[in-house]
């Protein structure tokens, strides 16, 4: 069974302010774990599944940056070819890498375009979004996907949180209400249906029809399942669609994410006086690993549990830091430096991960923080569970708790911050929503006002990829 | 609480169930305007002794029967049982609760009665069952451990949702919690060959809950453990009338009760089920037979006078059956004492009764016999219940058809499909309260029940009987045939009985149905906060609704006319909304209905123009949606709801939708009750773009707010 894989490369709403939500972010997929960009993660997994081929979905925005990563990593992955085949003669196996660029604001555009050109020549294709981190082999998947019924369109994974994040008023995890239930003819889980907690809330009331109680009448609906994006399709889907071509238009498509096509597939499943085809569900068992770094809280985490694992590596291996000189920067087995990093005296580093080409001065302490590439940190400043972007300039004395720095800012002389976003000023501000405008890179200083609003303003529509926005 | 914990000492010394052998449903007529339900014999033992015998297995020390239509039966029943005896494991009490019209006054009666001492088992006296109680009351005491206020623990059997012994009428949904088993809401379902609708749950009852599970599969055999908390919710809710859509249903949506409830899931191989209808009569006696619900099986012989026994393919026969060598006992058959069949004649899958004489070359398949029934030679039984000492002439056919107590048919009559038929007509205007009132409900709706003289028509010269005939059995009778001929094809021995009593029970829901509409009309007796079980109609919830809209404009119009003040309207409107459990969203509706209908009436009485009769409203009564817009999108809400009720215009002459909707919208500005954010974001949207004429004037606005905005910034 071969697949066609998509990988979206989402504008990342939730990783603001250092997505492309803001003109001085970089594309969600290339914001780095461990520095590497999220989105090898995610090429590696594809390349442990042996897809044929593999697309990834861009927009304009992010088209350049991404291809050049793509580049890099073809090369990268060239090179590791060539030296396996060295020591092995098996013939390589060569994935086809691509990108393609949908300009579109929602994720079932994708579907219409798999629809409208075809997946040809495979029968199925998956989709996956760019920010998964998981240690489950995709094999784990595609077998899932293989033994579903004949009646199954598709498979969708959803999965359960298993990182220890405090998650007030659910921001960060959002709840839905996710309906599933076992088929009584092939005793395999299905997808009946999703509903939001916005959703639930603004009618005040969670629909359950009646219909579904007498199809599936024993169902489960659970609050806790999160969307993973990931969709295995089998090509009967747009035979589905090719059947019913006044419901499914392009305009359907162009305003609904595929998470919410893939519902009212589900929905049809039941709905009707015949049973119609079914989509199978897969919840990702608590034991894996698995988890989507859709906003900044997780993308912190994400690159903890790197150090975590790095960290109880070396104590096995038994590698001791080599000896140093007194006042040397103090580096921990938890912490990851980039290349080309300076670190100053008596600089103590513990739990973070440090990018390329920055400029650490002395006595600085960084505890449990992500230091983007190019940073520049002055004497005697300290950051504690910190998220700076590239280019930051923070200034001597500063001290900066539970903080998000977006790339450019200039953080002045003894600053000290617990809790906020630092935001650069840039027009965007101005424009409602944070509708892009003109790339305006200007650099600014002294720009600690904060604005706030804008910044709630992100929060209220934070549900990953828009999943269920109105 | 000192007399609670009291009461739970005395718990283990004594436990007490409490029997309901009224039902108070009519879906047994005409069987039950003779006999009470829970006499009926099924597999020729009367069905409180099924029940009767769960509680001795049980464990429970006292029992008390609640009775109330045929008390006199039940309780002459009772003295004379083997229960009474010495040696019987618990005491038994008959509790005449005559004036109880409903599960609810029953209940109210025990408690004014002051019976209950402690935890006890309520149970109905229609139940077959095997179940292991004791899972369920080690489950129940586990529970109440944990959870103070833990009052109920239902024990429900899980099965498929089209079991045959799974009562289609009442079938309900279950959401429990995952985890914990406890219920989180119950709500009836409509059966599966009616509309489907759609059930509401409010989401501040799954707020503490991770996982639900909603459960269309279970059988409900209505045998709950209760704690002494139970009778009384009843009688501080004095409108609550039925145990599950009104008890339930109203503990666990209360905001004040505050109690939980919990559902004790048997294992799958345990059965349990109740007897409510003629569907429901036929699988379970045939289970019966079939021992699925071994060890109670008819050679157990329940009745002490009784001596059947076991023979193979399901045959149970008593001592003193005379056979004829000729005839022909097929499987899944109990024949009682002193009862004949002659030659060339042959039974199956039937229970026949004691002392039957059943003359030659007949043919009895899928029917029930009582005791004491003469059925002459070639005469066609099937898939039909003969009650006592009926007497069918020759040549008769009696297919899907309920033949009553001492009916006689006459020679080759063909009873029509689905007849029902009584001895004496049932005179249902002068008939006292309590002989009837098991069919109460009947009664309520009164004349549906209209008895045609027509007996000779049906049972023949030689006959007596009449035709007992419901008004709206007969406006279904066509669509139950049809029915019949669609399904009566299959063949496989469960489904073809299934399907055939399916034709009763389709009148029985009819029945339920009926009377629910009409009741509902005609008084607002059952209006406890559930809706009825067996409410069907799919305009049901709209309606609701609709009662919301239009009362909720006249308070506002009211208010305004009368010139009340804001927090007066407020308050009535609130105590409005909570009533009838509609959401903001409807009050916001109704709201800007009332205050868009007072602007057409100043417009078109010509008292004011558009625009000063829009600012008037608007200044003084537009401050209402305070209290009613909560979260930034009610706003965009109330702004397309505005939109729209602007576009659907009919306010009369002059109306102009344009400048009202910009007056209204500029009024709800400048009071700062939208922000222009959300103006905004209501403008931007599509569905507010989709009827563009009617923004016409509201152009310059949104253009002088964009403005505005960005000079701002």
């Amino acid at each position: 069974m071969e697949f066609h894989a998509f990988i979206l490369c989402g504008p990342g709403k939730g990783l603001s302010p250092f997505s492309q939500q803001r003109s001085s972010g970089q594309p969600k997929a290339l914001l780095p774990v461990a520095n590497r960009p999220m989105i090898e993660g995610v090429l590696d997994w594809c390349e442990m599944a042996f897809f044929p081929k593999v697309t990834l979905i861009v927009n304009d925005d992010s088209e350049h940056q991404i291809s050049l990563e793509l580049d890099e990593y073809k090369r990268k992955l060239a090179a590791a070819n060539k030296a396996k085949q060295t020591a092995d003669e098996s013939s390589p196996y060569t994935t086809d890498f691509s990108i393609l660029n949908l300009e579109t604001d929602f994720s079932g555009y994708v579907l219409y375009h798999l629809y409208k050109s075809g997946i040809h020549p495979y029968h199925n294709f998956v989709v996956l979004p760019c920010d998964f981190v998981t240690n489950l082999p995709p094999q784990v998947f595609i077998e899932a996907y293989r033994n579903k019924s004949d009646k199954d369109v598709g498979l969708l994974v959803h999965y359960r949180n298993t990182l220890d994040i405090e998650d007030k008023k659910t921001k960060i995890f959002p709840t839905n209400y996710t309906f599933y239930g076992e088929s009584k003819d092939d005793d395999s889980t299905k997808l009946l249906d999703i509903y939001s907690a916005e959703d639930v809330e603004f009618h005040k009331t969670l629909k359950i029809r009646t219909q579904m109680t007498w199809r599936y009448p024993n169902t489960i609906i659970s609050k806790k399942l999160l969307n993973s994006g990931i969709f295995f399709g089998s090509g009967d889907i747009f035979t589905i669609f090719a059947a019913n071509p006044n419901r499914y238009t392009e305009a359907y498509f162009l305003c609904r994410p595929l998470t919410k096509i893939i519902r009212d597939l589900a929905r049809r499943s039941w709905r009707h006086s015949k049973l119609q085809e079914t989509i199978a569900f897969l919840i990702i068992p608590d034991i894996a690993t698995f988890y989507r770094i859709n906003n900044t809280p997780v993308l912190m985490e994400a690159n903890r549990s790197v150090l975590q694992q790095q960290a109880i590596q070396k104590s096995q291996s038994g590698v001791l830091p080599a000896a140093r000189e007194k006042n040397a920067a103090n580096v921990g087995i938890d912490s990851l430096i980039g290349d080309n990093s300076v670190l100053g005296e008596r600089t103590n580093v513990k739990m973070t991960v440090i990018g390329k080409n920055c400029k650490i001065g002395k006595r600085v302490r960084l505890t449990g923080s992500l230091v983007m590439d190019n940073v520049v940190i002055d004497d005697d400043v300290s950051l504690e569970n910190c998220i700076v972007g590239s280019d930051v300039i923070i200034h001597s004395k500063s001290k900066l708790t539970n903080c998000n720095v977006e790339a450019m800012h200039e953080v002045v002389n003894g600053s000290h911050f617990k809790g906020e976003t630092l935001l650069s000023l840039s027009l965007e501000g101005i424009v409602e929503n944070g509708m892009e405008t003109a790339t305006s890179e200007e650099d600014s200083s002294g720009s600690d006002d904060e604005s706030d609003d804008y910044d709630d303003d992100v929060e209220y529509d934070d549900n990953a990829d828009g999943l269920f926005d109105y | 609480m000192a007399p609670k914990k009291k009461k739970e000492l005395d718990q283990d010394e004594r436990f007490q169930a409490i029997v309901l052998t009224d039902s108070f449903f009519s879906r047994f007529m005409p069987l039950t305007a003779v006999t009470p339900r829970c006499l009926l014999p099924l597999a020729n033992v009367p069905l409180i002794e099924y029940t009767l015998e769960f509680l001795a297995k049980a464990g429970v020390n006292e029992v008390y029967v609640m009775c109330s239509s045929h008390a006199d039966q039940i309780q002459k029943y009772i003295d004379s049982s083997k229960w009474t005896h010495s040696s019987s494991p618990f005491t038994i009490t008959t509790v005449m609760s005559l004036e109880a019209r409903s599960v609810g006054d029953t209940m109210r009666d025990l408690d004014n009665r002051g019976l209950i001492t402690g935890d006890f088992l309520l149970v109905s006296g229609d139940t077959v069952t095997n179940i292991d109680f004791s899972a369920a009351m080690a489950f129940h005491r586990r529970k109440k451990q944990h959870d103070k206020e833990h009052i109920l623990t239902m024990i429900l059997t899980p099965a498929s949702p089209y079991h045959r012994t799974r009562s289609q009428i009442d079938s309900a949904a279950f959401v429990l919690d995952r985890n914990t088993d406890r219920c989180i809401y119950y709500h009836s379902v409509p059966p599966p060959n009616l509309p489907q609708t759609s059930v509401g749950l409010d989401p501040d009852l799954l707020e503490d809950v991770d996982e639900l599970i909603l459960r269309n599969d279970l059988i409900d055999c209505h045998i709950d453990i209760c704690t002494p908390l139970v009778p009384q919710i009843f009688q501080d809710n004095f409108d609550y009338q039925l145990l599950r859509s009104d008890f339930v249903k109203g503990v666990l949506t209360s905001d004040l009760v505050k109690k939980t409830v919990y559902a004790y899931l048997t294992n799958g191989e345990e059965y349990a089920a109740r007897v409510t209808s003629f569907l429901t009569y036929d699988a379970v006696a045939q289970d019966v037979i079939s021992r699925w619900c071994y060890p109670v099986v008819p050679e157990v012989n329940l009745m002490p006078s009784h001596s059947y026994s076991y023979q193979f393919n399901h045959i149970y026969k008593e001592d003193k059956v005379i056979l004829a060598q000729s005839c022909k006992i097929g499987n899944c058959t109990a024949i009682g004492n002193g009862t004949e069949i002659l030659d060339g004649s042959s039974v199956s899958r039937s229970t026949i009764g004691r002392n039957c004489k059943i003359g030659k070359n007949v043919s009895i398949t899928d029917s029930y016999i009582w005791d004491g029934v003469e059925i002459a030679d070639n005469c066609v039984i099937h898939k039909s219940i003969l009650a006592y000492n009926v007497t069918v002439h020759s040549d008769a056919e009696i297919v899907g058809s309920v033949v009553g107590h001492h009916v006689t048919v006459g020679r080759g009559r063909r009873l029509a499909v689905n007849s029902r038929l009584v001895e004496t007509p049932i005179e249902r205007e002068s008939a006292g309260l309590d002989s009837f009132s098991d069919d109460e409900r009947d009664q309520e709706v009164s004349p549906s029940v209209a008895v045609v003289v027509n007996d000779i028509d049906v049972v023949g010269v030689d006959g007596v009987g009449h035709l007992y005939v419901s008004e709206f059995e007969e406006n279904d009778s066509e669509d139950s045939d049809s029915e019949f001929e669609n399904t009566g094809s299959t063949d496989k021995m469960g489904t073809k009985m299934y399907q055939s009593f399916k034709l009763l029970n389709i009148s029985d829901d009819s029945i339920a149905s009926v009377s629910n509409k009409k009741r509902r009309r005609k008084t607002r007796r059952f209006s406890s906060n559930s809706v009825m079980s067996t409410d069907f109609e799919r305009g049901e919830l709209s309606e609701e609704e609709e009662d919301f809209a239009k009362e909720a404009v006249d308070t506002v119009t009211r208010s305004i006319e009368n010139n009340h003040d804001l927090d007066t309207a407020l308050l009535e409107l609130n105590t409005l909304r909570m009533s009838m459990n509609v959401s903001y969203h409807e009050v916001r509706a109704a709201t800007v209905e009332a205050l868009t209908r007072r602007i057409g009436h100043f417009i078109s009485t010509g008292t004011l123009g558009s625009k000063e009769a829009t600012v008037k409203v608007f200044k003084s009564w537009g401050p209402l949606f305070n209290r009613q817009l909560f979260e930034p999108k009610d706003q965009v809400d109330l702004l397309m709801l505005l939109q729209s009720t602007c576009a659907s215009g009919g306010y009369g002459g002059g109306f102009d939708g344009q400048v009202v909707l910009f007056w209204a919208i500029r009024t709800l500005y400048d009071d700062d009750i939208v922000e222009e954010d959300r103006i905004l974001q209501w403008w931007n949207s599509e569905e507010s773009a989709a009827s563009a004429d009617i923004r016409g004037a509201t152009v310059r606005f949104i253009e002088w707010l964009q403005e505005a905005e960005e000079e701002s910034d």
